[in-house]
Order: structure tokens, then sequence, then C-alpha cells
């Protein structure tokens, strides 16, 4: 053994310094490298920055090399040469000199003395004018006059020397103006190139910055380092069209909107934002993190973090689907949902309290069983029920309903069953539902197999008032007679299927009550009651698990029965807490796509088995649901970042709201055609007729810069267009327009006047007070119409929203408005200003070239002809119309709106004998005489009739 | 030598240029301008226009209006005004696809509302040329114009007013009076001078047609429009008589 001090440790000293310095290195290694990967990113980035400039580039270079271009390009280079040659021949350069010595004498010789002379003669000039205020002799006046006569020849003589000049100068130019020419055309041919190369050379000239970015969120305590990676994400042209390096999708609208120095990126599409060592980390896309990142159209769950009316919302177009149909298919009517079920005016699914007396037992039973065999449009999802489950729910609804004896099935007679037909295609009924199966949902149900389902009794009563059957449907009343009920009735009843028999099948079963005390139970375990008003059941609350914050559910919390594995193994991850959305989302997929089947496998008695019902759902249809569901997180969002809606936009929304849930569209036109043609003009109007490669649009308002005004039809090229968007509303109007070109051989253009009125700018006609009035109880307005307005009876807080909708979206004053024209010092004003101001307007009003009592009613005067031949009451505008607007209507009625039976009357130089003025004047005074219309003129102030 | 033909392609391609030019900005206005001009010995078609099937009972219209100005009794119809033997009268004859041959005539058109109906009941006018709208009754009628291409106008006209109107499209025009409702009048507005009207036996004949094959159309406000193929020879006649019957109407409509 050696001394201690005799042993080498040399070997092991070696061994672990070289150790040592391996883990420096790999320290320094991972420090520098392998920890920041966006280094690699940016640098990427700033390649294909350079890459895509020197794409261009060469391109270009290429479009040059085009051998057409690249022709004319050296045949302009050849020209240039020669005309350089050609200039620099001693002939020419000789002559060059001459004219060029020439212009430099008369600048020299001529015009350079005059011009100074003129400068010293202006001096003198007013050194005398000064003198001359102090000093007002006659001797001093004719030295200014001397002066400025001198100025005056001077003035003539340079300008007679500048003419000269201009023609030398010409001259000169012209010696080198195919030089000049040439060279210019050269130039414009590289320009593009040159271009190009100078943005090549400033990105190379410059190393990309390798550092940090980040946007630190205070309010929700939170740092965003996203861009650190993604450094395209906010660059209007995309250098790749893969991530981390192209720019966002749709950039204008979400980040134009959402400025990403202020939201960071975490906000809308979570992940970990603070991770900067690893994609995956940064995505969040690790064990246990609870947040991880939204990638697709599924990001628009976060939408409704921030804000409270998405539906609509550009951008949110997945999650605004979503949204519809949750709300559409009444999933809040099982699952308490916060924001959702809140309208106390509507509900999900009709009242079963008159089942009995509606339908009868078989067909209820085969409705149970599967909606969407009797009615494939329908909402109702299907329960999955056995025959024996659903006889006993039938029975219990049955028994717990009004019920009465239809007795025997009437028959009809064809020309009742035709009169039936008409009314149908002419009372309205086509605005909301259809009668043919394939047209499915349109507004109402779908009613091609009505005559299956309900009773003809049943069925007269319905139409005569639907309210007092469901008070809450959102049907109107259509004020028909008992005679005009039956006649649709009785076409109603006619609408089956081809296979189509009525059942001769046993129903004793219904009216069994152990059967009913069966159905009790199973109405109570599925639920029935979250969406229709079953008698005995009114107390019950809803059955489903809360949804409120179902998108930061803990994912042990799903339960994905014996299929976890294989579902987990679909998204790549063994184990739910791997990846907490991709598991989230996948079993709420799961769920909705089929929402039983974690029950497979499994042995669970009857009453314990899953019970939501199928809906049916598409593939899309569950994304959008599913979008929604994720955006129900817990917490929220600090208000820095929750979009405020302004008075202004709820109000729209609201008025939105209830135009969708009472279909006023089906019949009212809301909006006119908007056409961007491609040099940025943008026309409002309507399209009237489409040909091939053209159309003919009618402007509804000015427009300078095409040069049309309002009423006026122009040729547009479709190639002229690039994008359009339609008017929205009247769906009721084609019918309508159909049948009296066909039948009564109308041209279509003329049939739009049976069409309901357009709503395009109503708020600017028509007083609010009014429009409350007429939506709680509305007149016959337009006796020429084949629709009139029914009766929606709605709740007077709807009537107020649509009101304000009316008003708001036009900037109109609501709910109170000034109208000066009745106030009684308005009028003395205007007949101290004017004696007999309205009665000289009356004579107008009563003219014969005037005549507005030819056409108009006037209370319960009206006019000769038939009714279809009247135009609105006029008693009726001081309390309906504007003052303003009647006037602008009378001033030119087509320019509201095209087509009106209403003609222009006033033009210059008409009328003087009856009223002198102008057009204006003259509208402005039947405009206050309507304001003031007196008592007398309208018969008695009698109520005109309904009809 | 080589400068030679350095021109020459430079020409061609010039050339190529000008032409392509041509045919792009052509396609645009190609059915833009009819060009008039002299026909000389050009062809002619005749025929006559008539009814298929049975003739359907005469219409009346009622008036019930301003009766001290349109008279009491009911006016008679002219929807469809046939001879004995079932001639149309008031048919529109023309050929649609010519776009050369005769001058347009100047005559002028115009169309007056007397005694609360539109006279003549069709005018044929030609696009650009100024037509005149005018009120010889005493009370007021307003001119209303259902059109989809020219601008659509609705005017009061006062007793003795007139209302001229210029046209920018060939189209066919249905001109009525809001207040009295049975006064209904027809404009064709044409884009080439070869139209007719069929006179009360139904028969039309078009002059001055330079030789060459032509599509031929009919028109008739309750029977529709038709057309036929047509041949026209130099200096010679050619007939071609239609035969027009009454569209059954359509039942039910489409969702769209």
């Amino acid at each position: 053994m050696k001394k201690l001090e005799e042993k080498s440790y040399v070997g092991r000293y070696v061994l672990l310094s070289f150790i040592l310095f391996l883990t420096m290195l790999g320290a320094i290694w991972n420090e520098l490298i392998i920890k920041r990967p966006w280094k690699f990113f940016q640098s990427r980035f700033h390649e294909l920055e350079i890459e895509n400039a020197n794409a261009r580039y060469e391109q270009a270079v290429e479009k040059l090399k085009e051998p057409g271009v690249q022709k004319e390009y050296v045949s302009l280079k050849t020209k240039l040469k020669d005309a350089e040659d050609n200039f620099e021949r001693d002939i020419i350069q000789v002559e060059y000199q001459k004219v060029l010595r020439e212009l430099e004498t008369l600048d020299k010789e001529e015009l350079e003395p005059l011009k100074f002379e003129a400068i010293i003669t202006r001096n003198k000039l007013q050194e005398v004018a000064y003198k001359y205020g102090t000093d007002k002799s006659d001797k001093i006046a004719e030295t200014i006059q001397n002066l400025e006569e001198r100025n005056s020849e001077l003035a003539v003589s340079i300008n007679e020397v500048q003419g000269r000049r201009e023609v030398l100068q010409d001259r000169v130019d012209a010696f080198r103006s195919k030089i000049t020419a040439y060279e210019k055309e050269l130039k414009a041919f590289t320009a593009e190139v040159d271009g190009y190369k100078k943005s090549v050379d400033a990105l190379k000239a410059k190393r990309p910055g390798l550092q940090l970015y980040q946007v630190n969120l205070e309010a929700i305590n939170e740092v965003d380092r996203c861009m650190s990676c993604h450094p395209g994400i906010n660059k209007r042209e995309s250098v790749s069209d893969e991530q981390p390096y192209a720019s966002h999708p749709r950039r204008d609208v979400y980040l134009g909107n959402h400025p990403p120095d202020k939201f960071g990126c975490v906000l809308c599409h979570e992940g970990q934002a603070r991770a900067t060592t690893n994609p995956e980390k940064a995505h969040g896309e690790v064990e246990f993190w609870l947040r991880p990142m939204l990638k697709g159209e599924m990001v628009q769950s976060s939408c409704i973090t921030c804000h409270s009316n998405v539906i609509g919302l550009e951008g949110a177009e997945k999650i605004s689907e979503g949204l519809q149909l949750f709300d559409e298919l009444g999933c809040f009517g099982c699952h308490q949902t916060k924001g959702f079920g809140e309208d106390k005016f509507t509900m999900i699914g009709p009242s079963l309290k008159e089942i009995g007396s509606k339908v009868n037992p078989v067909w209820l039973q085969k409705w149970l069983m599967g909606p969407k065999n009797y009615r494939p449009s329908s909402r109702m999802p299907d329960f999955i029920l056995e025959d024996a489950d659903a006889k006993a729910i039938a029975s219990y609804l049955w028994q717990n309903s009004e019920v009465f004896d239809p007795g025997e099935v009437e028959e009809f007679d064809d020309e009742t069953i035709d009169e039936g037909a008409y009314l149908f295609e002419s009372a309205g009924c086509l605005a909301c539902h259809s009668d043919l199966e394939e047209d499915g949902k349109v507004h109402g149900p779908n009613l091609a197999r009505i005559g299956e389902k309900v009773n003809y009794e049943y069925m007269v009563s319905w139409l005569l008032d639907p309210k007092s059957h469901q008070p809450m449907t959102s049907m109107p009343n259509l004020q028909l007679n008992d005679e005009k009920a039956r006649y649709l009735a009785a076409y109603l009843t006619t609408l089956t299927s081809e296979t189509f028999e009525v059942s001769d099948e046993d129903t004793e079963w219904v009216t069994d009550e152990e059967l009913a005390e069966e159905g009790k139970s199973l109405i109570g375990r599925y639920g029935c009651f979250g969406c229709h008003e079953i008698r005995g059941m009114e107390e019950r609350g809803k059955i489903g698990v809360e949804l409120s914050e179902v998108g930061s559910k803990h994912v042990h919390l799903f339960d994905f029965g014996l299929k976890e594995h294989e579902m987990l193994h679909e998204i790549g991850i063994k184990h739910p807490t791997e990846n907490v959305a991709a598991t989230r989302r996948s079993w709420i997929e799961a769920k909705l796509t089929d929402p039983r089947q974690f029950d497979e496998g499994k042995y669970k008695k009857p009453s314990d088995r899953l019970r939501m019902p199928d809906f049916g759902l598409t593939k899309d249809e569950v994304e959008a649901v599913t979008a929604v569901l994720l955006g129900m997180r817990e917490g929220e969002m600090p208000e820095e970042y929750r979009f405020q809606n302004s008075e202004v936009q709820q109000s729209i929304f609201e008025g939105k709201r209830i135009v969708n849930k009472y279909n006023c569209t089906g019949c009212h036109q809301f909006s006119i055609d908007t056409l961007y043609l491609n040099d940025g003009t943008v026309l409002k109007g309507m399209v009237k007729l489409e040909e091939e490669d053209t159309l003919f649009f009618q402007l509804w308002e000015d427009n300078d810069d095409f040069g049309r005004g309002a009423g006026e039809t122009a040729q547009i090229q479709t190639s002229q267009i690039k994008d359009r968007v339609y008017a929205e509303g009247g769906d009721i109007g084609t019918f309508i327009i159909d049948y009296h070109v066909e039948v009564e051989g109308r041209m279509s253009e003329e049939a739009k006047v049976f069409t309901p009125p357009v709503l395009y700018q109503e708020g600017r006609k028509v007083q609010s007070n009014w429009v409350f009035d007429f939506l709680e109880e509305p007149i016959v307005l337009r006796p020429w119409l084949d629709v009139h307005m029914p009766m929606y009876k709605m709740p007077s807080e709807e009537a107020t929203s649509l009101t304000r909708y009316f008003a708001v979206l036009e900037g109109e004053e609501y709910p109170y408005e000034f109208i000066k024209e009745t106030k009684s010092s308005y009028i003395a004003e205007k007949e101290e200003e004017c004696p007999g101001y309205l009665a000289d307007a009356m004579k107008l009003f009563d003219s014969k070239d005037v005549n507005c009592a030819s056409c108009h009613v006037r209370g319960s005067i009206t006019p000769d002809g038939e009714p279809s031949s009247w135009a609105p009451d006029l008693s009726l505008a001081k309390k309906r119309l504007k003052p303003d607007w009647i006037k602008r209507w009378l001033m030119d009625p087509q320019i509201i709106q095209p087509g009106t039976k209403m003609p222009k009357l006033f033009r210059e130089g008409e009328y003087q004998d009856i009223f002198p003025g102008d057009p204006d004047e003259q509208a402005e005074a039947i405009k206050d005489l309507l304001m003031n219309f007196p008592d007398e003129n309208v018969g008695g102030g009698e109520e005109m009739s309904e009809e | 030598m080589k400068k030679v033909i350095n021109g020459i392609t430079k020409n061609l391609l010039t050339a190529f240029v000008l032409v392509s030019l041509t045919l792009i900005f052509t396609k645009v206005d190609a059915s833009a301008d009819y060009v008039g001009g002299n026909v000389s010995n050009g062809g002619s078609i005749s025929g006559t226009i008539k009814l298929k099937g049975d003739a359907p009972a005469a219409k009346m219209l009622k008036v019930d209006k301003d009766q001290a100005t349109c008279g009491h009794d009911d006016i008679p119809s002219e929807a469809l005004i046939l001879s004995a033997d079932n001639g149309v009268k008031d048919a529109v004859i023309s050929i649609t696809d010519i776009t050369s041959g005769k001058k347009f005539s100047d005559e002028k058109v115009a169309v007056d509302q007397k005694n609360c109906v539109f006279i003549p009941h069709v005018s044929l006018a030609p696009k650009g040329q100024a037509v005149d709208l005018l009120n010889s009754d005493d009370v007021m009628h307003n001119l209303h114009s259902y059109s989809m291409k020219n601008t659509a106008f609705n005017e009061g006209v006062t007793g003795g007013g007139s209302l001229p109107k210029t046209f920018e499209y060939a189209e066919t025009i249905k001109v009525t009076c809001d207040v009295h409702t049975w006064m209904t009048s027809w404009l064709i507005v044409q884009d080439n001078p070869y139209y007719e009207l069929s006179d009360e036996n139904g028969n039309y004949k078009i002059e001055n047609i330079p030789a060459g094959d032509y599509t031929l159309q009919v028109w008739q406000e309750s029977l529709g429009k038709t057309t036929q193929k047509v041949s026209v020879k130099a200096g010679k006649n050619t007939e071609v008589n239609f035969e027009l019957a009454k569209a059954t109407k359509k039942k039910r409509r489409k969702r769209h």
C-alpha cells in the first residue's frame, strides 16, 4: 500500500473535472438553447420573412424576364441608347448648344434687367404711395400714376420675353425629350422589382431581435408570453401557413378588436401563457394544468366570458349557432343554466293540460316513442322509450288533462277544403308554417302531417284564439271569424302522409289508472315538466345537473363508464388529467352525440340508468353546443375586459330577440340590399332584376359617388360587385307576389304592393306611442293588403322593447318626443304669417288635381271604389306619423318607398292659384294640415270597421 | 433585316392587343347599340296573330270613381281584343336579334289619358326617345310605371298637364293610374326599329329588313311571349303566323 501522499488522484481528478466540464456545458446548452425554443422560432420567422420577400422579388424579376416584357424592355433600352447617341451627334450638339446659348443670352440680357427694373419700380411705387399718405400733393399723385404706367408696361414686356423664353425652353427640352421619356418608361419597368429588392435588403440588414415578448395582464394576474414564439401573429401578411409563424386567422376581426397588447392571447385561448420552455407547456397540454389551450372554432367558447350579447357577433359564428341551439332545444328545461330561461314569457314545449282534447291516444303514444318519426324537424328529443313506458306516460297525461270526445271524424267536400287551402295561403300562415314536409320547420312547426295529429274541433278553437289554449304561445290571433277558422281547420285535417290511415287500435289502456301511476313516476324520472306544463307536477324542479360552470368542471367528475380507455385513446392520452380540456371536450361531445352511451356494458337498475334524451344533433351542432358549454366557466372576468354594451346596443339586441321570437321578419322586410363595389362604392337599395352577368339595382338612398339618386334604377355588371348583403325579412312576400302574378296576371313589381309593409327605417316614420298601441291592438291600416297584422297580445314589456328598437335603430328620440306641429302656438304663428294658412292648405288638399280624399280614408268617410283601392286613413296621421316624415313623403314618396302607389304630386310652379309657393312650402302646408286635421272632416270620429 | 422583322412582330403585337381590347369592349356593349342606316332591297315579314282555342268572354271594367269625368258605364277591357275569326289586336311583333338595318322612325310617341282610359292601350317607343305622357281629363291621374330596368316613376299629373319621360333600356313596361284602378296601358321600349303592333284583325307587316336569319317575337299582355326563327330573303316577303294560347295558371307555391 502506497503512502497517502504518494497516491495519485490524477485519474479521478481528470475524470471529475471532465464530468464537471460536461455538466457545465450541458447547463450552458440548456440555459441558452433548450430552455429557449422561442429563439429558434424567432430566427426561423426572420428567415421566413426574408424568404417571402425574396420570393416576391423573384416573382417580379420573373415577370420582368417574360419574353414579351423583356422584348419591350430591351427595345426600350435600345431606343434610349439610340436617342442618347443621336443627341451626342456633333450636328445635334452644335444646334443644341446654340439654342442653349440663345436661352442664356435671353435670360441675361433681356429678362433679368426687365425683372430687376420691375422690382425697383414696385419698391418706388410703395415708397411714394406711403408719402402720399401724409402729403396729398398733385405732384406725388402724378409720380404714382407714371410709376404705375411703367409698371404695367414692364409687365407686358416681361410677359412677351417670357413667351419667347418658353419657346426656346421647349426647343431645348425637345432635344432631350425622347431620352427623358424613355428613361421614365424604363424606370416604371423596374419600379416593382426595385421596391422588393429594397425590402429584401432591409430585412437582411436586420438581425432577429431574439427577445422575450410579454404582456402583463394585471387584472387576471397573468403574464402572457405567447408572442415570443408567435412573432408573426399580429402581422398583416402571413409569412407561412403554419404556426408558430403564421399570422392570426381573420386577424382584423379577432386581433383588430382585441389588441394583443391589451388582451394577450390567453384571455381567449387559455393555456399556460407564462411558460416558454416548450410548446406543450406553453399550451398547457401538460398533466394537471386546468386550462389547456383552445384551438380552432372552439376558441369562440371564450367569447361568452366577456360578451353578453354574442349572437350575431362577427367572428362568433360557431358559438352563436350553439347559443341559438341551446335556447331552441331548451337545454335549460332540465339543466339550471345561468343566463338562460330568463324570458318569463316563453315556454319550451306546449302545455299538456289539454292534450286529451287535442290529439288521440294512439298518436300520443307513437309520438312519445319517436317524435322525429312523425315530424323530422321537431325540437322534441327522443327519450328512447319502450312501448309500455310510452303507454304509461300517455295515460298519465291523458288522465290529467281536459278530454272531450271528438266523435266521428268529419268528412269535408272539396270546395270547403279548397277554400281552406286558399285561406292557408292568404291569411298569412305561410309566414311561419309550411305544409310541405321538405320545408322543415320554418318558424312554427311543419304542418305537413298535422291532420294526423290534431282533432278538427280543437283546431278550430285554436285558430280562433291560440292564447286561450297556450297562454305562452308566440302564435298570434289572426282574427279569423268562425267560418274562416272552420275552412282553415278543414284544410289542415287533410294534411297527412300518403300512407296514413285512421287507427282502429284499442285505446282502453289510456284510462287505466294503475298504468297512469306508473307513468307518473316515469315522467318524474325523465323530467317532462322541465319543458311542458303538466297537471299535478307544476312545482317540480329541473332534473339535470346544473351547467352554469360546466366549462370548469373537474375531469374526475366526468363518468366515461367503461369507455374511458377507448375515448381517451382516441384523443391520444392515457389519463384524463393529461389534458384536461381535451378530456372535457371529448366527454361533452360524446354525451351530446349519444347521451346514454356511458351505460353500455354496465348492469344498472332501470331507475339508475342515464336518462338524457337523444336530440339527433349533427356533428356540427354537437360542436356548436360544446363551444357554449366549454365557455361556461367559474369566476367572472374582471370589468376591464368585459364588453360594456351601450344602452343603444342593449336595446337593439333586445329588439332583435323579440323580432326573432315573434318572427316579424316572416312578413316584414327590415333591411335593404347592400352592394359593395370593387371601387369602394357602397350602394343601398334593392336588386330588381338579375341577369347572367348584370343586375338592375334600385337605389333607396342618394349616392353622390355613384351619381344616382334614391328611386333611380342602375345597371351594374356583376364583375363590379365585390360583396353583397341581402335584405332581411319579408319571407311571405314571395308567395303573395307569386299569387298575384300567376292567378291575376299582374307584373311582379305591381304585386309588391300587396305584401306587408317594409319596416326599413320605420323609426323615422311612426310615433313611438302609436307603435306601442298598434302592437297591443292592431287595426287595419292598409285595406288593400292580403294579410293583416295579427293580434300578438305580447306582454307590454316586449311591446316596449320592440317600440324602442324601432326608435333606437334610427337614432330617434325615445320615449318622449315634442311634436311642435300639434301645438296651438305653432299654428297661431303660421296663421299670423300667412292668414288663412290652414284653410288654404285644406283647399289644396281638396283641389281636384291633388284630391287626397280620392284615395285616402278619413275616419268614417271612405273614398269611392273598392276598399282594395283605398289608401291609409289620414285622420290617424297626427297620432301615427312623424311630421318630418310626412313632409319628406309628400315631396317624393318614391324616394322613401320605391314602388308605392302614392304619386309625387308637388312640382315647381304648380297649384299656384290654390296655394302659392314652391313644392317645399306646399308639402309643409299639407303636413301642418294633417297634424291638425279638423274633426269635422272625419265623419263624426266613428271608428272604421276592421275588415 | 433584323430590324424589319422586329418591326413586324411589334406591329403584330400591337394589332393583337388592339383586337383583343376591341373584343373585350364590344362584348360589354354587345346588346347596347343598334346601328341604323339605309337598307336596299330589304325583305319583309307579315302574318296574322290568332288565338288558339275558344275566345273567352269579353271582360268589363267597373268604373267606380270620378264618374262625372269617367262616365257611368262599364268600360270594356282591352286586355284581349279579338276579331270575329280570333285575330288578336295589339300584339307586339318584333325582331329581337337584329343589330343593323333601317333607321328609327322619328314619329313622336304619346300616351294620353282621356275619359279615364289610356290611349293607346299599347304603345311602342325606341329607347332613348322622349315619350309624352298626357292627361286630357279634368281630374288628377297619376302615372305609375312598373319596370325592372328603367327607373320606375309614380307622379300625379294635373288635368291638361303632361309628363315627358325617356327610357334607357328596352323593356316591357306597364303603366297604370292608381286613382282609377281600371286604367292600364303598356309601353314597350325597343332597342331596334323592327317592331309592329297587330291591327284589329291580328295582321301585321314588318318591312325593310336586311336579308338574314332572325328571331321573331310576339308578345301580348294576356297571352305572353312566343318566338319563331325566321329567314328573310332580299326583296321578298316571308309569312309568319302565330297561334297563341292562354297560359294555364300554375297552382301552388314553392318555398324559395
